[in-house]
């Protein structure tokens, strides 16, 4: 079997696929729900630290 | 930033047939192939803001794509059944082989998945050295794989591939 003789077969493949029109709310959906996860990850991490400095602060000298 | 994700989405429409063609190669099940898109295009993404443009947007999407699918299917316990061509005979569907584009597929559905992604690099027209570097191997590496595959596909799909060719 020579693979070059599945060459096109590839290159059919692909513009099989490619003829279905990408769904531009589902991209968007999923890098901006990526950039909320990392926020949310952040604002986390500064409540917390808030948090540890504040009973840090509280809870000295008792 | 909203420009940017303008020109990301632009060239996801232009090169989705590429990354929905490496999912199907991937996967069987509708959902997986759904799940392992969104993993591709968030690679993409986050690999998108780091981008110089170096090499070929196409060589760009190749390469993130193809080792999101090879970690994914590394750490997945229900990977799709791919059977090793070395280790086990391969067997047909009870349909006769009709076109180049089903030949294809049951190839692609033979091999294992590095080799496969060897294969898939190869049919889009990449020499060795260019599918060493996508992929992360030594150009040696490379042509003596897919000399192996080339071998063991020979041996296994000369005869169909010639009834096939008869017209």
């Amino acid at each position: 079997m020579n693979l070059n003789n599945l060459k096109p077969a590839w290159q059919r493949f692909r513009l099989l696929n490619a003829m279905q029109p990408v769904d531009q709310e589902e991209i968007l959906w999923i890098i901006e729900r990526t950039e909320g996860m990392a926020m949310s990850k952040h604002h986390r991490f500064a409540m917390n630290a808030f948090m540890f400095i504040l009973l840090t602060i509280c809870c000295q000298g008792g | 930033m909203e420009s940017q994700k303008r020109k990301f989405l632009q060239i996801i429409e232009a090169n989705q047939g590429v990354i929905k063609s490496l999912c199907r190669a991937y996967y069987m099940n509708a959902e997986d192939q759904q799940d392992v898109f969104q993993d591709i295009v968030l690679q993409l993404w986050k690999s998108f803001k780091t981008f110089r443009g170096e090499s070929k947007i196409s060589t760009w999407i190749y390469r993130v794509s193809l080792n999101t699918i090879l970690v994914k299917v590394r750490n997945e316990k229900r990977k799709i059944a791919t059977e090793s061509i070395s280790s086990s005979a391969l067997t047909f569907p009870n349909a006769k082989v009709d076109d180049d584009t089903e030949l294809l597929s049951i190839v692609l559905q033979s091999l294992k998945d590095l080799d496969k992604a060897m294969i898939i690099l190869y049919l889009e027209g990449y020499k060795n050295k260019e599918i060493s570097e996508i992929l992360s191997l030594t150009p040696t590496n490379v042509s003596t794989r897919l000399s192996r595959v080339r071998a063991a596909l020979k041996a296994k799909f000369q005869n169909q591939c010639y009834e096939f060719k008869q017209p």
